[in-house]
């Protein structure tokens, strides 16, 4: 089948924070579809262990790590180890994230702080822990995770909505930033998505939600592929600073 | 597995504007890609000469002479991509400009204000109303619009030009959550400085000559150069491919970064604003 030779990962590495959860794990396995060489790492080491296993099963060398986001020591550390035993990062996939909804009455200072912590001040510090290696290289793919709710508001979730807000507006300002040592850092920004099979038949509220998406379905975590390989491959090489929604056309109405 | 998903193996795409420029890039990446190709466009020598590199690549070309303006036009470019090939897949309005540059933008007569909205504008709606009833038969399709980056800010010498593209960023998201239950997806390129065969030849006029400045080239993009013909292709086979099968009505922008922060399209450029 003819398919551009441009989006050929092959000879890269790519690490994936949060590489444990669906969307890290379908992510890893579509890089990696692409040739990339994987390096999935997560607070939750056994999930990190189990995409990376997956990953090996298509037959794509993948390690897997034990890293806490929050903690620049943790992140350095794990940032060594990668490029000591694959020798290079040339795609980091910002990934790890609390998902969270609750009301402001709710949410607790340290619940608010977690949610900024783990989503932005992780963001940040992978970023910066992998810059000065792609900017020496002259080359390099960041690509983080945004939302539709990036850029709406949903009622108990102002914790979530900050954090991911937050996000589209880094993603600008560290294109802006990156842009001449040629690399370019660009968000995916899923709509509503379900991590596994949802029974729109039986499930009332499932069935409403699914008829406020133009496309009539929810997004799943094989659909963030495509777009990752374009972020992440040469084809990509004149987008940055970019948040590309994937929501079946929900963001069009609401 | 995923990779896969950007073939474009056995589909039929139409590209306006396929003579030159852009819609050139577009076409033979889409044939690189596996596509078919019915380039349409005014100048026949142009689109043929894309038609003879598409066929040059192993795929299929058709050469219709259409002016996008017309919307009976459109519906014979569609009409002739169904005779040939019994299908559309992929459908790429990219066929527009006309800007007003140079000219006081408050002279700007009724009969040019109408040529750019029509010529940017109506052009994509007729495109897109040609080919729903056949891509919603079929239960898919791909159609890729071309705004601009000058449809998200002021552009003070091309009023027209910058509301025209506008027009289509929004015209794209209500089409699509219009199509969305046909299985049809509608998105919109909307691309910063890509530097085409003629942008180069353009002499820039002296500074203080009071004309506008054509963009000189990309030096204010953040990466420091314009895109190139193929990057506007590789994007568009991603949003013709299933690679892209959940993005819908989105406004994808492709310009080294210039809209977050660096250039703007408007007609405002680092020299402009210290010499007035
Ligand atoms: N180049 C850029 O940096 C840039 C930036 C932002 C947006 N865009 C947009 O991208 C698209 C392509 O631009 P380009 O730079 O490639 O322009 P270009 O080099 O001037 O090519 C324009 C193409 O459109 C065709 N066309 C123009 N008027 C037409 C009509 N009435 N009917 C049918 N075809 C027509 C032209 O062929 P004929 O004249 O033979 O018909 C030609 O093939 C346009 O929509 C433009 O607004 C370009």
């Amino acid at each position: 089948m003819p398919v551009l030779k441009e989006i050929s990962l092959s000879g890269n590495v790519a690490l994936i924070t949060g590489g444990g959860s669906p969307w890290g794990r379908a992510i890893a396995l579509a890089l990696a579809d692409a040739g990339a060489t994987i390096a999935v790492v997560s607070t939750d080491a056994e999930g990190a262990a189990e995409t990376a296993r997956q990953v090996e099963a298509t037959s794509h060398r993948a390690l897997s790590a034990m890293v806490d986001v929050r903690d620049a020591g943790s992140v350095r550390t794990m940032v060594g180890r990668v490029l000591g035993e694959l020798g290079r990062i040339d795609i980091l996939v910002n990934g790890e994230e609390v998902i969270f909804g609750r009301s402001v009455a709710e949410t607790t200072a340290e619940e608010f702080r977690r949610a900024l912590e783990v989503n932005v001040l992780g963001t940040f510090l992978c970023c910066q822990a992998v810059g000065p290696h792609m900017m020496e290289r002259g080359r390099g793919r960041v690509i983080n995770m945004a939302t539709a709710l990036s850029v709406r508001g949903v009622v108990n979730a102002t914790a979530y909505c900050a954090s991911k807000g937050a996000i589209e507006n880094f993603t600008q300002a560290l294109a802006l930033e990156w842009a001449e040592y040629g690399i370019t850092v660009n968000a995916l920004g899923p709509g509503w998505f379900a991590d596994g099979p949802v029974d729109v038949e039986r499930d009332r509220a499932e069935r409403t939600l699914v008829r406020m998406i133009p496309q009539q379905r929810r997004g799943v975590p094989d659909d963030l592929a495509g777009l990752s390989i374009y972020m992440a491959s040469e084809a990509g090489a004149y987008m940055t600073g970019q948040t590309v929604f994937l929501d079946g056309a929900m963001l069009g109405h609401l | 597995m995923f990779t896969e998903r950007f073939s474009l193996d056995g589909k039929i795409a139409i590209v306006t504007g396929a003579g030159r420029g852009l819609g050139r890039g577009q076409s033979l990446e889409l044939a690189k890609a596996g596509a078919d190709v019915v380039c349409a466009a005014r100048t026949v020598e142009e689109i043929t000469e894309t038609a003879a590199m598409v066929r040059a690549l192993g795929r299929r070309a058709l050469v219709v002479q259409t002016d996008v303006i017309d919307s009976a036009q459109m519906e014979r470019l569609v009409g002739a991509t169904l005779a040939e090939f019994g299908k559309v897949d992929i459908l790429v309005n990219n066929a527009g400009g006309g800007g007003m540059q140079g000219k006081p933008q408050h002279e700007i007569t009724d009969d040019e204000w109408r040529y750019v909205i029509d010529l940017n504008l109506s052009s994509v709606y007729y495109g897109a109303r040609a080919v729903y009833p056949h891509m919603a038969k079929q239960g898919k399709g791909k159609i890729i619009n071309v705004a601009s980056a000058s449809g998200m800010r002021g552009d003070r010498r091309n009023v027209a030009y910058a509301a025209s593209k506008a027009g289509v960023i929004n015209l794209t998201s209500a089409l699509a959550v219009a199509w969305a239950r046909d299985g049809i997806n509608v998105n919109c390129i909307s691309p910063g400085p890509f530097p085409t065969e003629r942008w180069q030849v353009t002499p820039e006029p002296a500074p203080g000559s009071g004309r506008a400045r054509t963009l000189p080239s990309a030096r204010f993009s953040p990466m420091q150069r314009g895109g190139r013909m193929e990057e506007m292709g590789y994007l568009c086979v991603l949003l013709a491919s299933n690679a892209s099968d959940y993005i819908n009505g989105q406004n994808v922008l492709i310009d080294g970064g210039a809209m977050v922060g660096g250039y703007a399209p408007t007609g405002y450029t680092l020299d402009s604003y210290l010499a007035e």
